[in-house]
């Protein structure tokens, strides 16, 4: 009959444990982007200057309130 | 040294397994409200607005303009953190001041959502979803 060393079978006990606690936060994250602070998107050299836009809220043409 | 059955062993994991994730799971659902937005914006030669507060809306934007809409979160009387997620066309020009937004208790919080377009990003509708998660202190 096979059997592992008890010092083994904790280990897998601690591992089984972390994953099952681990699991459902990961589930329900699948599929989703998190919505971060902005980044720089776009740099554009034009006549010799540079654009970057970095935040949003600086360019704001559109503001409503839901 | 002491040993464990192997067979004994594995049933024993798949059952513990099944019991912390069973109560991991319901524990989140227990402390999550998540409340998912349609979202979208057009990409055009002109500025247009939109003020629907069913969807979250950015109207028509330029390109290399921007657009801004806000989400309320109410008032409650725990703590609780709003954590925000996008998927679809959007998740790309989608972005806030900050991912994790803690709202004290009985306090509304309003927290602003921005969408960059960039110079050279196609006329057309982009969509997508905006997925608010409320987790309880």
């Amino acid at each position: 009959m096979r059997s592992i060393p008890l010092s083994l079978f904790v280990l897998g006990l601690v591992v089984v444990i972390s994953v099952g606690l681990y699991v459902p936060y990961v589930i329900e994250q699948v599929g989703w982007t998190p919505i971060d602070k902005p980044t720089v998107i776009d740099v554009e050299s034009e006549s010799g200057n540079l654009f970057f836009t970095i935040d949003p809220k600086e360019n704001v043409t559109n503001n409503g309130t839901s | 040294m002491a040993r464990v059955n192997l067979t004994k062993a594995v049933f024993l994991y798949i059952v513990i397994y099944i019991i912390v994730f069973g109560a991991s799971y319901l524990y989140y659902l227990h402390r999550t409200e998540v409340v998912i937005y349609d979202t979208n914006f057009i990409v055009g030669d002109h500025v247009g607005f939109d003020l629907n507060s069913s969807v979250i809306t950015f109207g028509m934007v330029t390109p290399a303009g921007s657009a801004s809409r806000g989400i309320n979160i109410l008032e409650s009387d725990v703590a609780r953190h709003a954590k925000l997620y996008a998927r679809g066309d959007v998740s790309k020009f989608i972005s806030t001041s900050q991912h994790s937004v803690y709202v004290a208790p009985d306090s509304a919080q309003e927290i602003m959502l921005d969408v960059s377009i960039p110079v050279d990003l196609s006329f057309g509708n982009y969509s997508g979803k905006v997925k608010v998660v409320l987790l309880t202190d």
